[in-house]
């Protein structure tokens, strides 16, 4: 049931893609490398993998040179090491 | 198809993007075919084969409708319902408790008195069988009781039972909610983006983060070893068990009504806090909710619920709860997970008549005592739920019974999981709506901010893959 304070853009369509297409690439920028890791895995020899590949390994290098993948990489990687855990 | 994969992030996106851009066409009929589509791929993700069979099931209860919809009369109705309902919990039967009975009728020497010795069946369960069938039985009483009208659309009802946000693990949504949504295409989301997306982040969490940790480095290696840990690293673990299932299930949950909510659709809550229950059937109306309502709406009432007698109510509260036990797995675990929680309710009926009861009922010690009961009742009883064998239930009280000592498995990490864990059971709900709203109210670049920085946050604690949800074997 619509809330009446409730701004009707707070159900725009419009609104909801563009918020959730923008965490879900802002996400893959910040964390590039399990896109290129699913992508070598999954795209081996069809017809748009050289493509695909090429994309996830831009924003791979994209992120790194702007120093925020490789930072946040070593942070995860470290926070797995004092909680000693990793699994699955 | 896991919610918590890339591959389920590149499937929605397309979904998403195409679900708005053909409603904004007015291309209403290619909407509904592109999801419907999309559902069926989602799950031939797993089988083609079952997707097949979850064609087939459909395709029945579509037939069974347009009966319901074509005449009044009240013989071929019935017929038609008993056909369809008796069909599917026949295909259910058949794929998920055929070995099961067999193995119980073996082990008790039955066959051997008739002389017949069938084969094993070797056919793998399909996926969410349990679901579609229940959604599907949905469609069929709930068009011969007139609580909806039998759609004349074999692809709307194709959709309603396959549609990918409820297909693996509920929540189980009812014919009579869901048809009319599908028939008067919704325009706008149905809840606010910002609350979608927050139950589809908090879900995530709960899932990769809270229980993947609890399961890893608690639950699973002690219930797969009890007698290797001290009493109390399995006292630890059981409580660890309760937070693991309640994040997981609620966790999927959470995400399917965010996904679908963002596609148009509004599906019922299933959970609301079900640890803070003060007595079994309070725990009911807050645990599984949408199984714990369709039970009670398609089984026990049916059954004569609580209007023919105390001996008839009490014979349709364990029918139904036995029966909702087995629909977990075919394993005399659930079954005694069931029996024990029916047992429980009948005790709750009984002592709720007493005039003791009444007089109780406000005081603070009172309700104090409750909840010790009702957590010590919960816990115990998910010990059958998680054990794969009588066995190993016994073992797990035993060991705490003989041996409680401190428990070695617990860190500070854990500690605070588990805290979360209470807390999750204590916060009121306006806090959680409160802040819904504040962050409705602020720029959409803040938005988007907040959700990024909520998903690394969720990234950097998260072990490099998540384990499948526990109810998709359900």
């Amino acid at each position: 049931m619509t809330d009446i304070t409730e701004p009707m853009r707070s159900r725009s369509p419009r609104r909801t893609i563009i918020i959730t297409l923008a965490v879900l690439a802002l996400t893959w920028f910040i964390f590039p490398a399990p896109v290129a890791s699913w992508v070598t895995d999954h795209c081996e020899d069809g017809p748009i993998c050289p493509l695909l590949q090429s994309i996830a390994d831009s924003v791979d290098g994209a992120s790194h040179s702007i120093g925020l993948a490789g930072p946040l990489e070593e942070s995860r990687d470290a926070l797995r090491t004092n909680l000693g855990i990793d699994f699955y | 198809m896991l919610f918590p994969s890339i591959e389920f992030a590149i499937f929605f996106a397309v979904v998403l993007v195409a679900n708005w851009a053909l409603s904004s066409l007015r291309l209403e009929t290619l909407r509904k075919w592109m999801l419907l589509l999309a559902s069926l791929g989602f799950y031939a993700f797993w089988s083609i084969g079952f997707a097949l069979l979850l064609i087939a099931v459909s395709a029945v209860a579509y037939a069974v409708g347009r009966v319901h919809e074509g005449t009044s009369r009240p013989r071929p109705r019935k017929l038609a319902l008993a056909l369809g309902v008796g069909g599917a919990l026949l295909l259910l039967g058949y794929f998920k408790y055929y070995n099961f009975a067999l193995a119980t009728l073996m082990n008790a020497g039955l066959l051997d008195l008739v002389g017949v010795h069938p084969g094993f069946n070797e056919v793998v369960v399909p996926i969410a069988i349990s679901f579609f069938t229940f959604h599907a039985i949905s469609y069929m009483v709930d068009g011969y009781f007139g609580r909806m009208v039998p759609t004349r659309s074999l692809r709307d009802v194709t959709l309603y039972i396959s549609f990918f946000p409820h297909l693996v693990a509920g929540p189980i949504v009812r014919a009579a909610d869901f048809i009319p949504q599908i028939e008067s295409n919704p325009k706008t989301t149905a809840r606010p983006y910002s609350a979608a997306m927050a139950l589809i982040v908090g879900g995530l969490f709960k899932k990769v983060v809270l229980a993947n940790y609890l399961a890893v480095a608690i639950v699973d290696p002690v219930f797969i070893a009890p007698s290797q840990f001290g009493g109390g690293d399995i006292a630890l673990a059981v409580v660890a068990y309760a937070f693991q299932i309640y994040f997981d299930f609620s966790a999927y949950t959470d995400i399917a009504i965010g996904v679908a909510a963002l596609l148009g659709y509004r599906f019922p809550e299933n959970f609301n806090q079900p640890y803070r229950s003060l007595s079994p059937r309070e725990f009911w109306t807050r645990w599984h909710i949408s199984l714990s309502s369709w039970l009670r709406d398609y089984l026990y009432i049916p059954l004569g619920g609580s209007r023919h007698g105390m001996l008839r109510t009490v014979l349709a509260l364990m029918t139904t709860m036995v029966l909702g036990g087995l629909w977990h797995g075919a394993n005399f675990t659930f079954v005694l997970w069931g029996t024990l929680h029916g047992l429980a309710l009948v005790a709750n009926h009984l002592w709720a008549k007493t005039s003791l009861a009444e007089n109780v009922r406000d005081k603070w010690l009172y309700k104090a005592l409750c909840l010790v009961l009702m957590t010590a009742f919960i816990l115990a009883t998910w010990v059958f739920f998680r054990s794969p064998d009588i066995e190993t239930a016994g073992d797990v009280f035993s060991g705490i019974a003989q041996r409680l000592d401190a428990p070695t498995l617990l860190t500070p990490f854990l500690t605070a999981l588990l805290v979360i864990g209470v807390l999750t059971q204590f916060v009121p709900s306006s806090l959680r709506i409160g802040l819904s709203a504040t962050f409705m109210r602020v720029p959409m670049v803040l938005q988007i901010a907040g959700l990024v920085a909520a998903m690394i946050v969720l990234i950097l604690f998260a072990p490099t893959a998540a384990a499948p949800f526990i109810y998709f074997q359900f």
